[in-house]
């Protein structure tokens, strides 16, 4: 048999209000519930039938729960209730602003690095590195969504809950390995470029000898 | 003022009618409203808080937290609050009055 839930955390669950309030509601209510099970006990209740009591009568169901979010939600988060269709407008809004400042931010900073892998690696070596930079592309507009998605969420409802957190976390965590994961794979790229593509004489054994030579630094 | 429905005016009034008394505690409150109409009025499902939430931000009672640890949280009315309650229950006697007299075909009741 499941544990049975404790008869606020539907109420912790639902209210969409900052956690200061929300702490003080359940606070309130835990205290008040007490203080009329005690009531009722001694009005000749058993305890179990006096709890059941108390919690029916003031542990907020839906419709006060509407109307304390309605009361105490920060701003923004009234204003997104009061018309239902903004809420879907807003996460569509954040979705594609990020993706579009992630994608406008690294393909200025990619356009330099194709160009030089451009000229040292010809067609094949266009088509990985162009490949690897648009999965930069793509993680960092994936990343900036997961940010602004978390700032919208505090900026709306005045709090990130613990799920919100773990998926925050997660998703951020998985896209950060992506990320480098992607990263050592360009840099190998780039690497095996220099070394074996045309102009890779330059980078000889014989000719990084000669330049310690010249720095003075003694051999082994 | 905002505009509310007649039940949502008749909670607040009860409310601040118990407060007149002295002060509460919000189950103290849901009580004495279920006792002192004779279990014609209660309030079910938390509603009382809403209604306690929007006297307090209106500056008609106060709410205040007492204790260490386990924290209580009373409220009492405030001055704002007992002009209320006496414009509120002259209203509701004249609208009552006005309702009464059209159901019943006494028109000089109104």
């Amino acid at each position: 048999m499941p544990p049975r839930e404790h008869p606020l955390a539907g109420v912790e669950r639902e209210l969409k209000v900052p956690p200061r309030r929300r702490l003080d509601l359940i606070e309130e209510v835990e205290g008040d519930v007490r203080g009329l099970q005690a009531v009722l006990e001694r009005r000749g209740h058993s305890p179990a039938q006096a709890r059941r009591v108390a919690l029916q009568q003031l542990v907020p169901g839906g419709e006060a729960l509407d109307r304390l979010e309605a009361r105490h939600a920060p701003r923004p988060r009234r204003w997104v209730r009061a018309a239902d269709w903004l809420d879907h407008a807003v996460r569509v809004g954040v979705g594609a602003a990020a993706t579009l400042a992630g994608a406008a931010a690294f393909t200025l900073a990619a356009s330099g690095s194709s160009g030089v892998s451009t000229a040292n690696g010809g067609a094949a070596g266009t088509g990985l590195t162009a490949v690897l930079v648009w999965s930069q592309v793509l993680l960092a507009a994936l990343l900036a969504a997961n940010l602004t998605w978390t700032a919208a969420r505090l900026w709306i409802h005045g709090d990130l809950r613990p799920a919100g957190r773990r998926l925050l976390w997660a998703r951020q965590g998985g896209l950060i390995v992506a990320a480098v994961a992607l990263g050592a794979l360009g840099a190998a790229w780039e690497g095996y470029q220099a070394f074996t593509g045309p102009g890779s004489d330059a980078i000889s054994s014989l000719s990084a000898w000669g330049a310690v030579h010249e720095a003075g630094v003694a051999p082994l | 003022m905002q505009q509310i429905t007649l039940s949502k005016r008749i909670n607040e009034l009860m409310v601040l009618a118990v407060l007149e008394h002295g002060p509460a505690h919000g189950y103290q409150i849901a009580l004495s409203v279920e006792e002192r109409t004779g279990g014609t009025f209660s309030f079910q499902h938390g509603t009382l808080y809403p209604i306690l939430h929007r006297l307090e931000d209106e500056g008609r009672v106060r709410g205040a937290w007492h204790g260490e640890g386990r924290r209580r949280k009373t409220y009492r009315i405030t001055c704002a609050g007992r002009a209320e309650l006496e414009a509120g229950a002259d209203e509701l006697e004249r609208q009552f009055r006005a309702l009464l007299g059209l159901l019943r075909g006494n028109h000089a009741a109104a």
